[in-house]
């Protein structure tokens, strides 16, 4: 018996000796890797910001700029069309743009400047940039010299918005800079979706976004026709479309939109979004070619391009097989920027800053690349901007009403593939205008308070409530009052 | 081998046992009571042999024995006798036995026994017969009502589904706070399998409903830290020991018991009955809601016109339309056992084999479970080896609950003048899914219920060894070890739904591609345990008791899971069966966890004692310099009526207890360390998840690193007091506690603005306090009469409040959804539902939208908590001769829920709900319109727009009104009515049978709800059966009572 004692005080120690250390080292996750190259993060934000900006925000955008509305017999996004959006209508957009496509941007900008890549250093910066200022224009001041700290601070306190825009040019300069002085290619591949890791498209995307930063504080004392000049000097935009184009045919693989709203599963299977009669009508009306490209027809009678007002869903006699509606495919791109809509940049900055000088070829140009993106035959556009032609441009008008036929146009060429934007340059410029119901002429481009509006008079929202995830969880934000406050740069009356 | 060949040799020792007596002669005589009145029924038995016989109705008895042998008289409530043969004729005198509580040996942590007058805090033992009257066949399930501060929540009475044991409130944010299981010394798994899924969930049951209630001998329910604190972290939540049954020296034991009981839907939704299909006042035949004109009767066509020609019938109201719909469902439970043993071996083997097919009209609903145990014992000279080995093999289908394509929300999307037996045919050209009346997401609840589906199948197997030596008298040295594994697979599947072209529901949302997913995963489990116990009498007066223990336990566990989201033959599901390729993904995770203990106890002449606890842990889940965690706990037992006896008259016995207790509780694996994970973007519904056309995303994880996470300590006080007054006519058994858990460990949600989304962090501390009470009424003891009655009330307070959260967060989300959120907040009881109220003038009027309906404010507000205010447990136990009559209802008051089927009813205007002014226009009493001008000032004005019939299922589902989907979870059960009777042994005379029970067993046959739950059974939930449980249901399928019988026979 004392042996088996002694045996047994003996296994004991030794198990409690050890018990402490290395043993117990097995909390490394073996499901995830160590470590991931920029490569790798950069694709994902990418996706990231794309999703959103084509996924919760070309919805929103689609409602606000009028393209769709919400469909009768279904209800999905009722509340969206009615302008009563909640407070956590935003989380989604905001949780991903920040967690997860500026979270990995500042990952690859870290490892970027560790290996001395200006390249990759560049095309972060660029992404960053182009994801901030989404965020303020449709959230307003949003946490930025504070963000993305991690734990060390868990209550970043937004900065103002135009702060922010003079920082992100800043911010684009200085990546600019080290790239011009030490240009090292990128090396990105495939794994750059949008432009294959190609620099010299990223560096005309610099300066494309550049302009369009610029433009939206064109009505703020912040505008810079100097350096709006000095970029048209420079004259080097894009000339591809900066655009997520390797979607797939499966599921997990598709465009977001398409995803969510028109797949039969996972999405709500293509049953709430109809085309508004804004857009439709104003296609329709100028014999439009675009119209057909926009919009699949309805599957069910005569006509087969049909509408509805904005907001004039409660029909009960019919589905949104009855109508038409937004033709996006599981691989249609989502884009970030498009060639049209550059040159619908620099119409707006030639009339704006210089004379009008240019503006109208540039114009002409935005339509035909429209039609190129819609992949319709560009004689199309051609008719229509030529003498004569519903959207001929009308020389020297006073600045305003020319350049409400620059944005007009823009509007009528982002549907689809940038709807956000071609709400926010909405709200900037306030065109297409938004007259009573009744009063609109769709042929000219005319927005109306939807049917359905809890708000008053011709009011449409003009920034969104902050997400209730990040009032929550961030004590230095406090909640907006309405969607009717202004972001900064909104103020033409 | 060895276990086996000892089995065989008790069944040879029986029989030369029975052959070799042979002197035998009649013994006789008569038993009373104490005050001479005699007794029948009273159980006469040879000691040593299963020879027996009982008495008759006036006491007299008959028995052949020899001289040498000795009688054990016994009978329930009095003290058992043992009588001498020597005499022919024994007159025997039972006494009342009124030191039952004294007496009783209960197994403490470790596996000890202990009497339990000595222990100083509060446990209930539950014993075979307890637990198995109902022939209930879920451990959990079994408990229900019977233990005070336990809350038993089921998710669902559907077949196979999980039951979860909340002790004392919930302790962890984390969401698991369920006990822990150890049977026979050793911990085993409660994982519980099972999809919140809002789109398609199911429950196949926790790991400890894989235990047959036959083999239990005894269950212990430990509540309090300083009764857990010796095994750990994964005793916060309270243990649950359990003992089970041992073959029994000199008796071979058979014994059988059957269960069979027929279940059938306890509570539908109440529906309205004067107003049918249509939707804005008006009769359209694709509706999925009854928002149409008032029923006139009438004779007229309804759904689609197919092949020119359509199906005409009354517009009337169907009633118990719902309830047409289900069928009677059954269930079965057999249960065999051979036990015996001889001098120093025993051995048990039992099988039970439990089949139920739920009420759904189909097989898509059912469950079956076959358990088989083997355990043995046998000691040479000081080594006693003990082992068992249990194989589990559990399977089953589920019927999914949520939203979509399921079934649940397909019937109640039916209007309630449409019969919905007539769709049971859905491959007619009416009822099919092509034309199927309504192409509103909804489709044919037949084809959902037989074409979508879902397999389980589960191979568990789980045991133990222990060798035990001692040492000397008055110590010995233990060694257990413990494997439990477990395989699952589960495969989903989902038909696709596809209308023919140019039908009416072509192209609608109901349309679906299909899909199929399935699972593997691997549990296992392996736990060592060291313990060298000693008993010392110090002196006369004094004894000590002490255990050192050593454990290790590590868990490990591997899964491969694929989807593929399309099927295209129908009626065959496989990921193949498709255009696209499925994606699988993998997951294997290892913990492990090292302790060292020791418990002492001090006797002072064994009536009072004191013991203390000491245990250091080590985890590898925590960061290396937290992972040492050191914790203890100190109790004291006074059995004061031994201290003054004098006393005993009117306290026959009583105890004070109180104690202090800590315990250490880690995390998850992987929680501290920053990970990169695979490019997988969230849409919403759907995601964009990488590799796709060659390119291949990883991203930094949205999860925060920690190293500087500690482990949760929950530290608890506690005193009771066990009495028992008049001879036991009343029993009271009482505690208060108060526990905290500091440093919550939980997913601390991070502002995405950080560049994370959360972070494993310590938090809060959330506090319960509590009282529990259980007294027993013996109000007529079974004795002279022949009849008896006693009533048992359980009843417990617990307070659960999140009383500190780390100030930088606000509040804390649990879950629910983005409207109406299962939330806690600092100094508020753990868990609130918030959610979406009106938008109110400063005068706090209604605002409300052109419609008259009330638009919905931008702040969200807490409509209340979700905890019960008590939990009441009223048994009542009557038995006349040899019929018994148990019955008992479970009590629940208070506490809120979320229920779909509330908000889903009232969107189709089925609800009796939506039937406010007889669905004529009103006005929202004193409501008023908002208008903002320009310059953003606001103005007011009465409202004077009625809520028209066209606009009424706006109001009914308006998001301002989600208050209306939130109901009082209040109930009361008539949980259990067993009627049995005891064959007496007179009738069963020669024959084989020792012993044939027969009883009528009736569960959950009433249910009482408050009048704002119009719905569902409360107990009902989609959200598991934890913490995130409290949410409420997401259209989950109903629940039932269930009328049966059972059958229980010993040879």
């Amino acid at each position: 018996m004392k042996n088996i004692s002694k045996i047994l005080t003996i296994i004991f120690s030794i198990g409690i000796l050890t018990s402490c250390d290395g043993d117990l080292d097995v909390n490394t996750d073996p499901n995830t890797p160590g470590n991931i190259t920029p490569a790798l993060a950069l694709a994902s934000a990418e996706a990231s910001i794309i999703s959103m900006t084509g996924g919760e925000f070309a919805n929103l955008g689609g409602f606000y700029a009028q393209y769709y509305t919400q469909a009768p017999s279904a209800g999905q996004y009722d509340l969206l069309d009615e302008y009563n959006l909640s407070t956590s209508f935003g989380d989604r957009a905001w949780n991903e743009l920040y967690s997860g496509g500026l979270n990995d941007l500042k990952y690859v900008q870290t490892e970027a400047s560790k290996d001395g890549n200006t390249g990759q250093f560049l095309i972060a910066t660029l992404l960053q940039s182009y994801t901030f200022q989404v965020l303020v224009d449709v959230f307003g001041d949003v946490p930025y010299t504070e963000a993305l700290g991690g734990v060390s601070n868990i209550n970043p306190r937004p900065t103002p918005g135009d702060e922010i825009y003079k920082d992100l040019l800043v911010k684009i300069d200085a990546a600019l800079a080290a790239y011009n002085s030490k240009p090292v290619a990128s090396g990105f591949g495939t794994q750059d979706v949008i432009y294959g890791g190609d620099m010299t498209h990223w560096v005309k995307f610099a300066n494309t976004l550049k302009l369009k930063i610029y433009l939206r504080m064109a009505y703020t004392p912040l505008a810079n026709p100097a350096a709006v000049q000095a970029l048209l000097a420079q004259n080097n935009f894009i000339t591809a479309d900066a655009a997520f184009a390797k979607f797939g045919t499966e599921l997990s693989q598709r465009n977001p939109f398409y995803e969510v709203n028109l797949s039969s599963s996972p999405g709500l299977g293509d049953i709430n979004h109809i085309a508004s009669n804004t857009l439709l009508q104003f296609y329709q009306l100028n014999n439009d070619p675009r119209r057909d490209a926009v919009y699949r027809p309805n599957t069910a009678t005569i006509p087969a391009y049909l509408g509805l007002d904005q907001g004039n869903g409660e029909n009960l006699t019919n589905t949104a097989i009855s109508y038409a509606r937004p033709n996006i495919v599981a691989q249609t791109p989502v884009y970030l920027l498009s060639v049209a809509e550059s040159n619908f940049l620099k119409a707006e900055a030639l009339i704006r800053y210089s004379g009008q000088v240019g503006a109208k070829a540039e114009y002409d140009l935005g339509v035909e690349n429209s039609f190129r993106a819609y992949k319709l035959p560009v004689t199309g556009a051609a008719v229509l901007t030529g003498a004569g032609g519903a959207y001929e441009f009308a020389p020297g008008l006073p600045t305003e009403q020319a350049v409400r036929q620059v944005i007009v146009q823009k509007w009528a060429a982002l549907a689809n593939l940038n709807n956000i934007e071609a709400y926010i340059e909405a709200t900037r410029t306030k065109f297409p205008e938004v007259v009573p119901f009744g009063t609109q002429d769709y042929s000219i481009g005319n927005r109306i308070p939807s049917r359905t509006s809890i708000l008053t008079g011709t009011t449409i929202p003009s920034i969104l409530f902050y997400p209730q995830n990040e009032v929550d969880r961030n004590t230095s934000i406090k909640q907006r009052t309405s969607i009717t406050q202004k972001v900064w740069w909104d103020q033409k009356n | 081998m060895k276990l086996k060949f000892n089995g065989i040799l008790v069944l040879l020792l029986v029989l030369v046992t029975q052959l070799t007596f042979a002197q035998e002669r009649a013994v006789s005589g008569t038993v009373s009571d104490n005050s001479g009145m005699p007794l029948p029924g009273v159980s006469v038995l040879i000691k040593g042999t299963r020879t027996g016989t009982q008495t008759d109705f006036d006491g007299k008895f008959t028995i052949k024995a020899s001289t040498s042998q000795i009688l054990v008289f016994s009978y329930i409530g009095m003290k058992s006798q043992e009588v001498s043969a020597a005499t022919s004729t024994i007159n025997v005198k039972l006494k009342d036995d009124s030191v039952e509580l004294e007496g009783v040996v209960v197994t403490t942590a470790l596996g000890i026994k202990r009497e339990k007058k000595s222990l100083g805090y509060s446990s209930t033992t539950i014993n075979s017969e307890q637990l198995n009257r109902a022939s209930q066949g879920n451990v959990a399930d079994a408990l229900k009502g019977k233990v005070a501060g336990v809350t038993i929540s089921s998710a669902s009475t559907d077949p196979g589904a999980s039951s979860g044991v909340i002790i004392r409130g919930f302790s962890s944010l984390s969401g698991n706070n369920q006990p822990l299981y150890v049977v026979d010394g050793i911990p085993i798994n409660n994982g519980s399998t099972y999809s919140d899924s809002l789109n398609g969930g199911y429950d196949f049951g926790r790991g400890s409903g894989d235990i047959n209630p036959e083999d239990i001998e005894t269950m212990s329910i430990l509540k309090g830290a300083a009764a857990t604190a010796l095994y750990g972290s994964r005793a916060a939540s309270g243990v649950i020991l359990i003992t089970t049954k041992k073959g029994k020296a000199g008796k071979l034991d058979i014994s059988f018991s059957n269960a069979t009981s027929f279940t059938e839907i306890l509570r539908t939704p109440k529906y309205q009955s004067e107003f049918g299909q249509g939707w804005n006042g008006q009769h359209f035949l694709g509706e999925n809601g009854s928002w149409g004109p008032k029923f006139d009767g009438v004779v007229r066509p309804w759904g689609n016109v197919v092949d020119n020609s359509q199906l005409i019938k009354p517009y009337s109201f169907q009633k118990d339309q719902l309830e047409h719909f289900f069928e009677t469902g059954t269930n079965a439970l057999n249960s065999l056992s051979i036990s015996g043993g001889n001098g120093d071996s025993s051995v048990r083997l039992s099988y039970s084999n439990s089949q139920q097919d739920g009420i759904m009209p189909s097989n898509a609903d059912q469950f079956e479970r076959n358990t088989l145990g083997l355990s043995g014992t046998s000691k040479v000279n000081n080594i006693t080896i003990t082992g068992s080995l249990n194989y589990v093999n559990t399977g089953g289908s589920a019927v999914a609950t949520g939203q979509g394509l399921t079934v649940m929300n397909d019937l109640m999307q039916i209007p309630t003048d449409i019969p919905i037996t007539e769709f049971k045919d859905y491959n007619n050209k009416f009822h099919n899914v092509s034309n199927y009346y309504t192409p509103y997401g909804v489709t044919n609840p037949y084809f959902t219920l037989n074409e979508n589906g879902s397999k389980y199948a589960k191979d568990r197997i789980y045991g133990s060894i222990e060798v035990k030596a001692d040492i000397n008298k008055w110590s010995n040295i233990i060694y257990r070890f413990g494997l439990d594994q477990s395989s699952e697979s589960l495969a989903v599947w989902e038909e696709r739904v596809d209308a023919a072209p140019g039908s009416p529901n072509d192209g609608s949302s109901t349309e679906q591609p299909g899909s199929y997913g399935e699972s593997k995963t691997i549990a296992k489990q392996i736990n060592h345990e060291f313990l060298y116990n000693l008993d010392l009498k110090l002196s006369t007066d004094l004894e000590l008791q002490s255990s050192f223990g050593f454990n290790m336990n590590q868990r490990t566990g591997s899964s491969i899971s694929g989807t593929v989201g399309s099927q295209d033959i129908a009626g065959f599901h496989s990921f193949d069966n498709s255009t696209e390729n499925a994606k699988a993904t993998s997951n294997r995770t290892e913990r492990k966890l090292y302790g060292i203990y020791n418990s002492t106890t001090v006797s002072y002449k064994n009536q009072l004692f004191l013991t203390t606890t000491l245990r250091n842990d080590w985890y590898s889940t925590l960061p290396e310099e937290n992972r040492s965690v050191l914790y203890g706990g100190i109790n004291a037992s006074w059995a004061f009526t031994d201290t003054f006896p004098g006393i005993k008259d009117v306290v026959n016995f009583g105890k004070l207890r109180a104690n202090y207790g800590e315990t250490g509780v880690d995390t998850d694996p992987y929680q501290i360390l920053p990970v990169y994970v695979k490019g997988d973007i969230a849409l919403g519904f759907g995601n964009l998840t990488y590799p796709f056309n060659g390119i291949n995303g990883y991203e930094v994880g949205n999860r925060a690193a920690n190293p500087d996470l500690k482990p949760e300590r929950r530290k608890e006080y506690e005193f009771g007091l066990e009495a028992s007054f008049f001879k036991n006519f009343i029993n009271i058994d009482v505690s208060y506690y108060d526990s905290k858990v500091v440093n919550q460990i939980i997913a601390l949600p991070l502002a995405a603005s950080t560049g994370y989304t959360s972070q494993t962090a310590n938090v809060g501390t959330i506090g319960n306090k509590g009282f529990e009470g259980l007294v027993t009424f013996n109000w007529i003891k079974p004795k002279s009469t022949g009849f008896g009655w006693s009533t048992t009330v359980n009843y417990s307070t617990n307070n659960s409040v999140l009383e500190k959260l780390d100030p930088r967060l606000g509040q804390l989300n649990l879950g629910g959804t983005s409207a109406i959120a299962l939330i806690a907040k600092e100094g508020s009881p753990l868990a609130l539902i918030e959610g979406n109220v009106p938008e109110r003038d400063p005068n706090g009027n209604i605002v409300v939208d052109a419609n008259g309906i009330p638009v919905t404010s931008t702040q969200k507000e807490v409509y209340g908590d979700t905890q019960y205010d008590y939990t009441m447990g009223v048994g009542n136990t009557l038995s006349y001769k040899n019929f018994s009559l148990d019955f008992s209802f479970d009590i629940r008051q208070g506490g809120l829920m979320f229920s779909r089927t509330a908000d889903i009813t009232r969107f189709t205007g089925n609800s009796i709900t939506t039937t406010y002014n007889n669905r004529q226009p009103f006005v929202v009493p004193g409501s008023v319109t908002k208008a903002t001008a320009a310059d953003g000032s606001v103005t007011y004005t009465p409202n004077s727009t009625p809520v028209d019939i066209e606009h009424q299922d706006d109001y009914y589902s308006a998001a301002a009104l989600g208050r209306e989907t939130v109901i009082d979870k209040s109930f009361v059960k008539l949980r259990e009515v067993v009627i049995g009777y005891e064959f007496p042994k007179k009738l069963l005379g020669t024959s084989p049978i020792q012993s044939l029970s027969f009883s009528v067993i009736g569960r959950n046959l009433f249910l009482w709800t408050p009048k704002s739950n119009q719905y569902i059974d409360p107990e009902t939930s989609t959200f598991g059966t934890d913490l995130r449980g409290q949410y409420g249901e997401f259209s989950s399928n109903p629940s039932t009572r269930s009328i049966g019988f059972s059958v229980k026979a010993n040879f």
